[in-house]
């Protein structure tokens, strides 16, 4: 058992240290442009706040790679490359992977799972702006704190519904012990 | 849920399992909500154990905290892991693999902190969240807790 659960574990480090060089290899080619998984999160979070009342624009800031949030010429928030749930979705990714499983299945619940992690970013940074608006005091708290452990808690839940829908077990030559 | 896993578990104190998750569930939480403290500085600044003053305090500082962290960590889900499982060779095994982390991946881990290079200090924001959050315990445990159920 002890050498499946390293193989294990070491694909599932492999892939997500690799997806994240690969990640970060596309960011710094990009250079001070911002990238566009980032750029989609800012324009659907804006359509969102407008939906429910808050007239915001976006600013593409020309020193960084960065999208500022403005209400009334006041930024409340921004968005940069940390912000846009990639590095999430990289864990998701290499978890599902790393496990046993049907490639059709995967393939099926990577793209459920992925757009899940999305939209659930989406409706963080749309609250982070509203919390930043209304309740400046809570910002760092939620920031670092709430939505980190609410997003990671997602994956895993989802991580859960896969092994325990879709996965094979990987430690099956134990059967028995 | 916690508690549906540890009424499945036969033949096993059900109030020190309890303890003993709990107890892991609260080294977590400590860990995690007290990631921005410097917990060493708090702990021994007037006690002489070290010297806060030198030169490198910051890279040491940082260095210890960041291992206290991951040790902290790997306790709390291991404990977590070997109250739930009560599988001795399943909890070595998951010791063993966050040693192996640890050889392996800290020093990395410290020379992209320190480094210069854009793609490197990226690089160590990505590993700081695979190494100093309890993801590599959790995912092991919740393979081996269907591996189970299955057979």
């Amino acid at each position: 058992m002890q050498k499946k659960l390293i193989v294990f574990a070491s694909k599932f480090v492999g892939i997500y240290l690799l997806l994240n060089l690969l990640y970060l290899l596309w960011i710094s080619f990009l250079g001070n442009q911002i990238d566009g998984i980032s750029e989609l999160v800012a324009m659907v979070s804006q359509k969102i706040l407008i939906l429910i009342g808050y007239d915001v624009s976006l600013l593409y800031s020309d020193l960084h790679p960065r999208i500022l949030f403005y209400l009334n010429n006041v930024n409340y928030i921004t968005v940069s490359e940390g912000c846009n749930g990639v590095s999430v979705m990289i864990t998701f990714f290499a978890s599902i992977l790393s496990f046993k499983g049907t490639a059709k299945s995967k393939v099926l619940f990577l793209s459920i799972g992925l757009f899940g992690v999305f939209l659930l970013n989406i409706l963080r940074v749309s609250t982070l702006f509203y919390v930043a608006l209304n309740h400046h005091e809570w910002f760092s708290f939620f920031h670092e704190y709430a939505f980190t452990a609410l997003i990671y808690t997602l994956v895993f839940l989802l991580f859960i519904f896969w092994v325990n829908t879709y996965g094979g077990s990987n430690f099956n030559e134990d059967a028995g012990q | 849920m916690v508690g549906q896993i540890l009424t499945k578990m036969p033949d096993n104190n059900y109030s020190t399992k309890l303890l003993i998750v709990l107890i892991g569930i609260v080294g977590l939480a400590t860990a995690f909500l007290f990631q921005n403290f410097d917990v060493l500085c708090l702990c021994f600044n007037q006690s002489g154990f070290y010297d806060f003053n030198s030169n490198n305090h910051n890279e040491v500082n940082f260095a210890l905290n960041k291992l206290l962290r991951y040790l902290l960590n790997t306790l709390s889900s291991v404990a977590i892991i070997h109250a739930v499982f009560k599988d001795s060779k399943f909890s070595k095994s998951v010791t063993l693999i966050q040693i192996l982390i640890l050889i392996i991946f800290f020093p990395l881990y410290f020379y992209f902190a320190f480094s210069n290079i854009l793609l490197l200090t990226q690089l160590y924001q990505k590993l700081n969240i695979i190494l100093l959050n309890p993801i590599v315990p959790f995912i092991l445990g919740i393979s081996y807790y269907f591996k189970r159920r299955k057979l």
